[in-house]
C-alpha cells in the first residue's frame, strides 16, 4: 500500500516537473522525458509488473489531461515499462550504468513508438528528420537528467522498502 | 523480494490486459472523435493549480537566466529603441492623419465591418505538452471563465491555435504549429483559399506550410493570410502569417507555399482567447442575412458597375 502510495506521489510529481517546469529548460529545443525515467527506475528496481502499471498509470495522466485519443500514451509507456522491467534479473543497486543504458533504450523506444503511431500513420515519412532532430536530443537530455533522478528513485524506494520489511517484522 | 516470488507468473497477464484496455479506450475515443471523458476533466481540473504552482517557479528561472543574459545587450537596445521611438513618433503623426482620411472612405464604403473586433479574454499558459511531438499547452482558464471548445486562441494579432479541451478551471490549446493542425486559410489580397498545415519537420525554421493555393493565384511572397471565410472551426479574418517560398506543387494543379506566422511561438507565455464561436456567428449571421442581403447584394452590384464604367473611361 505504501509502494503504490509512494510511486502515485513520485508519478504526478513528475508529470508536473516535466509540463511545467521543465518545458521552461528545453535544451537543443526538446524536453526530457520525466516519466520515462521514473517508469524505467520503477521497471529496473521492482520488476515487470510495477514498471508495467507505473507506466500504465504515468500514461493515462497524460492521456487524461492533453491527449485527445485515450490510451495513446498509457500504451507507450507500458511497453517501455514491461521491456525494461525485464532488466530487472540483472540489477544490482550499486551498478548505475546498467540501469541508465536501460532508461536511453526505453525512451529511445517510446520515440519510435510516437513517431510510428502519431506520424508515420498520417504519410510523415522522413524519418531520418525526427531521429535527428527529436528522438535523439530527446534520449539524450533525458539521459543527462536520469543520471540525477535514477539516484534519487533508486533512494525513495530502497527507504521505502526498509520501512515495509521493519513493519513486517513488528 | 517476498513480493517478486508471489508476482513471478503475473505480469504477462498483465501487460495483455492493460494493452487491451488502451486499445479497448483509444478505439472508444477515436470513434466518439476524441473527445475526452469526465474522468480526463476531474484529473484535470484537479491538475490545474498545481501545474500553475510549478509553472511559476520554471518561468522564474528561465526568466532569471535569461535576464543575466540580456543585461548587456540591454543598454545598447536602449539606446536603438529611443531612436526608434523618436523615429516612429513622427511617422505615426502622419500615420493618424492618413488613418482619419482611410476611415472616412472605410465608412463611404461601408467595409469596417471586414475585420470584425472580437471581444476576448486573457488566459496565461501554465504548461506544455509533455514531449517534443506535439505542441498543445493548457491555459489557467477553463468552463468557470466562460471558454468552451473550439474557441479560437490569438496572442499579439496574430492566430496562435483552437481549443481542443476544456475542463473547469483550465484548457487544453492546439496550436496550429502542431503538426495535426489544419487551419483553412484565405491569401487577404485576392481572397485565394488555402490551407495551412503544421510540420514538424519545419520547427526549427518556425515556418507553417500553405497548400492547395489555385494555381492560378497571384500570390507573391509577402502576402498576407487570415482565415477564411469557409473554415467551420475558425473565426473569419485572423491574421495567421505572411507567405513566402511559393512554388508549384508536384502535380502542378495547385501551388504550395510556406508561411511565417505572427505569433511568436517561442516566446508565448500569455495568449487571448476569443469568447465568440465560429457557430454562434453562423447563426446569427443567417437570421441578419436574410434581412440585409437584398440591401448588400445591390450596393456591391452598384459599385462594380461604377468601377467598370470608370474604367471604361
Amino acid at each position: 500500500m505504501k509502494k503504490v502510495l509512494t510511486y502515485g506521489a513520485l508519478i504526478l510529481v513528475f508529470f508536473l516537473l516535466q509540463c511545467s517546469f521543465f518545458s521552461h529548460l528545453r535544451l537543443a529545443d526538446v524536453v526530457p522525458n520525466l516519466l520515462i525515467i521514473l517508469t524505467a527506475s520503477i521497471a529496473i528496481i521492482n520488476g515487470s509488473l510495477e514498471g508495467c502499471l507505473a507506466g500504465f498509470f504515468s500514461g493515462l495522466l497524460l492521456d487524461l489531461v492533453f491527449g485527445p485519443y485515450i490510451g495513446m500514451y498509457a500504451l507507450g509507456y507500458l511497453i517501455c515499462g514491461y521491456l525494461t522491467g525485464i532488466g530487472n534479473r540483472v540489477f544490482y543497486k550499486e551498478d548505475i550504468t546498467f540501469p541508465i543504458l536501460m532508461i536511453a533504450a526505453a525512451d529511445l523506444l517510446y520515440g519510435f513508438y510516437m513517431y510510428i503511431f502519431g506520424f508515420m500513420i498520417r504519410g510523415r515519412l522522413n524519418i531520418l528528420f525526427y531521429i535527428r532532430r527529436i528522438i535523439l536530443p530527446e534520449v539524450v537530455y533525458t539521459v543527462i537528467i536520469a543520471i540525477f533522478l535514477y539516484r534519487l528513485i533508486l533512494m525513495i524506494s530502497e527507504h521505502q522498502q526498509k520501512k515495509g520489511s521493519e513493519n513486517l517484522i513488528a | 523480494m517476498k513480493n517478486n516470488r508471489k508476482n513471478r507468473i503475473k505480469p504477462k497477464y498483465i501487460l495483455v490486459l492493460l494493452v487491451l484496455l488502451c486499445v479497448i479506450s483509444m478505439g472508444l475515443s477515436f470513434i466518439k472523435g476524441g473527445s475526452v471523458p469526465a474522468a480526463g476533466m476531474v484529473v484535470s481540473s484537479f491538475m490545474a493549480p498545481m501545474q500553475e504552482g510549478i509553472n511559476s517557479i520554471g518561468s522564474f528561472t528561465s526568466d532569471l537566466a535569461e535576464k543575466k543574459h540580456d543585461a548587456n545587450t540591454m543598454e545598447a537596445e536602449n539606446e536603438a529603441l529611443r531612436n526608434e521611438v523618436d523615429n516612429l513618433k513622427s511617422k505615426l503623426t502622419a500615420m493618424e492623419n492618413n488613418l482619419s482620411d482611410y476611415e472616412d472612405l472605410l465608412e463611404l464604403l461601408s467595409l469596417s465591418e471586414k475585420y470584425p473586433t472580437y471581444e476576448t479574454t486573457g488566459a496565461r499558459i501554465i504548461a506544455k505538452d509533455p514531449g517534443n511531438w506535439y505542441s498543445n499547452f493548457t491555459i489557467n482558464k477553463g468552463s468557470a471563465d466562460g471558454i468552451r471548445k473550439d474557441m479560437n486562441v490569438i496572442a499579439g494579432n496574430g492566430l496562435v491555435g483552437i481549443v481542443t479541451q476544456v475542463n473547469v478551471n483550465s484548457s487544453v490549446v492546439r496550436s496550429i504549429i502542431d503538426d495535426t493542425s489544419n487551419v483553412s486559410g484565405m491569401i487577404s489580397k485576392n481572397r485565394d483559399i488555402c490551407i495551412v498545415n503544421g510540420d514538424l519537420t519545419l520547427i526549427d525554421s518556425g515556418l507553417l506550410n500553405v497548400e492547395l493555393i489555385s494555381k492560378d493565384s497571384t500570390v507573391v511572397d509577402g502576402d498576407e493570410v487570415v482565415t477564411s471565410y469557409i473554415s467551420d472551426k475558425y473565426l473569419p479574418g485572423l491574421l495567421i502569417g505572411y507567405i513566402s517560398d511559393v512554388t508549384m506543387d508536384d502535380s502542378e494543379l495547385t501551388c504550395n507555399a510556406k508561411l511565417t506566422p505572427v505569433a511568436d511561438f517561442q516566446h508565448l507565455s500569455n495568449v487571448l482567447v476569443i469568447m465568440e464561436l465560429k457557430e454562434d456567428m453562423e447563426l446569427s449571421v443567417d437570421e441578419t442575412d436574410s434581412s440585409s442581403a437584398a440591401g448588400t447584394d445591390t450596393e456591391t452590384e452598384t459599385d462594380t458597375e461604377t468601377e467598370g464604367g470608370s474604367q471604361e473611361e
